[in-house]
């Protein structure tokens, strides 16, 4: 074995375990919740027991059996027609943003950005009036506008950096072949930043499925979310933190799926080829 | 096949007005090439004709129809852009049919139009290749075949060989005068190479800062031009220009050397520019005498720079010359043709 290779070994190693323990620092906090998830009631609050307590499936049994499974329909339902309304909406404003030319377009691309800088606490009354008023408390409908409105600034800014990367070159090819605008739109801009607008969406959807303070004003028995549920295992006995983590674990594994699923369309380097020689 | 008839046509961006009312009538059939400095406006003029720009003043027509107003996909002109612009999600083949795809062509048709315009620029072994896997010469002749399955009225380039090495450059020259000759479409093309404008050009427009300087064949604007900057800019290496003036009948240079050409009538003492080719001059004989500054032997022919009364000077002779750099030579201007133009408006004086 030459020396080259040892030192190769020794750096591929030294990488690994690295890796090793950044991947444990970030995991830690998800490994705490599947082990309290696992434990019985007395268990999961003695910290040097947390290892060595036997398993029980009790938790997930109890978390399952309430009314949690209505939860997860309802974050499924407003994850998905969130995800979907933004990205439509979003992009469309994008592609106005980056190729059409416009007065004062900066001053308003900024504008959109700054609606990201509200508290979603400063405007959770007056979404709450405003609702009230239309009749949607408590709907899945007002989820899905509230979460859209917060959710298209930064849609917008996301998608309009992906389809100014786009050469115009390619739009103005597909006009000479015949295309109108929405035909190349279609045919052109959607296929070459699909990888971002994938990235685009498991943001969308990580937003949705993860918003808490809309949900907890905003409904109370029918349009539930998975995050609100937190609240219910704050009882007068105490905080029952099995199950809490139990619901923790379920609530983690549907976006987890979703981003492994969606992971082949966000390959890197689509457009290449297309300019230059 | 249209003829494309552009009249008094004014760009402006904001402010800044970038062509200044430009007229440009094109036959039918005719090879039709633009050329200018960078930045003169040919890419912006030709896609005003594709409708990709607006026109903010003037008419532009196709077929003896206005287009001002008609959307790119409505002219039926074919564009080839520098950068080629292929479909990178495409395969080559269907980069090739996609505007067959859109105008909704059978796919029998389709296919035979695609292998014939494959045929042509032998594209045949790369058609189910994405760009990504194609060499710069290979894209450049897929972005030709997307424009020829179209069967356009118009033929528009935007400097489509710039891309290329200079052999390819050469090779794909005569691929485009061919194809030409043999779909005999009205070509629009752009370059800012002025030996591509006068070996494929049926007609050549020079253009600067978005003014019509000359419009001529490729043999009239080298022998006649109308003004310095088209005399200059047409041929290669480019026109000598000599400050000098006219006395007793003579053309006298600022340090007092007398040239042995005919001087225009104009009366005595009036200051002119001198304008001679390089091909055009001859050693010895009576002329000025000059200083060999530089030799450039290429083969086939001999490339001299000279020091002529202080100011340097290009001349190119067919046969091997028996000069060295420092040498004292006379340079004579009697054999082929000697141009004057003004001082100051640098306008050709006849
Ligand atoms: N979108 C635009 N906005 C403002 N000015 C522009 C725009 N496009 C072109 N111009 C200006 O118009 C002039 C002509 O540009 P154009 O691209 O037509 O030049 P060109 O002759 O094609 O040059 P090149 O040989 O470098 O391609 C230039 O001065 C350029 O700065
Ligand atoms: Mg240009």
């Amino acid at each position: 074995m030459s020396r080259e290779d040892g030192c190769g070994k020794i750096v591929s190693w030294a990488r690994g375990i690295l890796i090793a323990l950044i991947s444990l620092a970030f995991l830690f906090p998800f490994l705490c919740m599947l082990l309290v998830s696992l434990r019985s009631r007395v268990d999961a609050i003695q910290p040097e027991r947390i290892f060595t307590a036997p398993l029980t499936l009790d938790n997930y049994r109890l978390a399952i059996g309430g009314d949690l499974g209505s939860y997860f329909v309802n974050s499924v339902a407003v994850a998905l027609f969130t995800t979907l309304a933004s990205l439509i909406l979003g992009s469309l404003a994008a592609y106005g943003f980056a190729r059409y030319q416009w007065e004062k377009r900066e001053d308003r691309a900024f504008w959109i950005l700054s609606q990201k800088f509200l508290p979603a606490m400063a405007v959770v009354i007056p979404y709450f009036l405003m609702a009230s008023l239309f009749n949607l408390l408590d709907t899945r409908v007002l989820l899905v506008i509230c979460y859209t409105a917060f959710n298209i600034p930064f849609t917008i800014w996301m998608m309009r950096g992906f389809i100014e990367d786009l050469p115009a070159e390619l739009e103005e090819a597909a006009f000479m072949d015949g295309c109108t605008r929405l035909q190349t739109i279609r045919r052109i801009v959607l296929p070459l930043v699909l990888p971002g607008m994938t990235a685009t969406a498991i943001f969308c959807v990580i937003n949705s499925w993860n918003e808490f303070v809309f949900a907890n004003f905003l409904t109370s028995i029918h349009a539930k979310t998975v995050p609100t549920s937190v609240m219910m295992y704050l009882s007068i006995s105490g905080v029952k933190w099995g199950e809490m983590a139990a619901t923790g674990v379920l609530a983690v594994l549907p976006v987890f799926a979703f981003a492994i699923g969606v992971q082949k369309y966000m390959i890197r380097g689509l457009t290449f080829g297309a300019v230059k020689g | 096949m249209a003829t494309v008839s552009i009249r008094e046509v004014v760009k402006k961006f904001g402010d800044l007005t970038v062509m200044h009312g430009v007229s440009i009538d094109i036959a039918d059939g005719e090879f039709v090439v633009l050329v200018g400095p960078s930045g003169c406006g040919k890419s912006t003029l030709l896609r005003m004709i594709a409708g990709l720009e607006k026109i903010t003043a003037g008419t532009v027509s196709i077929g003896g129809r206005v287009v001002n107003n008609l959307p790119p996909k409505d002219r039926d002109i074919s564009m080839v852009f520098q950068n080629y612009a292929l479909y990178p999600h495409m395969t080559v083949a269907e980069n090739m049919s996609f505007s067959l795809t859109i105008a909704g062509t059978p796919e029998g048709e389709k296919k035979s139009r695609v292998a014939a315009a494959a045929e042509i620029l032998g594209l045949g072994p790369l058609l189910d290749r994405f760009p990504r896997q194609l060499s710069g010469g290979q894209r450049q002749r897929v972005a030709m075949g997307r424009s020829i399955v179209r069967d356009p009225q118009v033929f528009l380039f935007d400097e489509p060989l710039s891309n290329l090495d200079a052999k390819l450059r050469v090779a794909m020259r005569a691929e485009i005068k061919s194809l030409h000759q043999r779909l005999n479409t009205t070509v629009v093309y752009v370059t800012h190479d002025q030996v591509e404008a006068m070996t494929m050009a049926d007609k050549i427009v020079v253009l600067r800062s978005g003014r019509v300087e000359q419009i001529g064949g490729p043999l009239e604007l080298y022998d006649d031009p109308c003004n310095r900057f088209v005399a200059q800019f047409i041929g290669s290496p480019a026109m000598n220009v000599l400050p000098a003036s006219c006395r007793d009948g003579k053309l006298v240079l600022p340090g007092g050397a007398v040239l042995d050409a005919a001087p225009p009538a104009l009366p005595d003492g009036a200051e002119l520019l001198v304008g001679k080719r390089p091909e055009h001059v001859r050693l010895g004989g009576g002329g000025v005498p000059a200083r060999v500054k530089v030799v450039e032997p290429t083969g086939s022919e001999t490339c001299v720079l000279a020091d002529l009364s202080g100011r340097d000077f290009v001349c190119v002779f067919r046969d091997r010359m028996p000069v060295r750099a420092g040498d004292a030579v006379s340079l004579s201007f009697a054999g082929g043709a000697t141009y004057f133009f003004d001082k100051d408006t640098e306008l050709r004086i006849r």
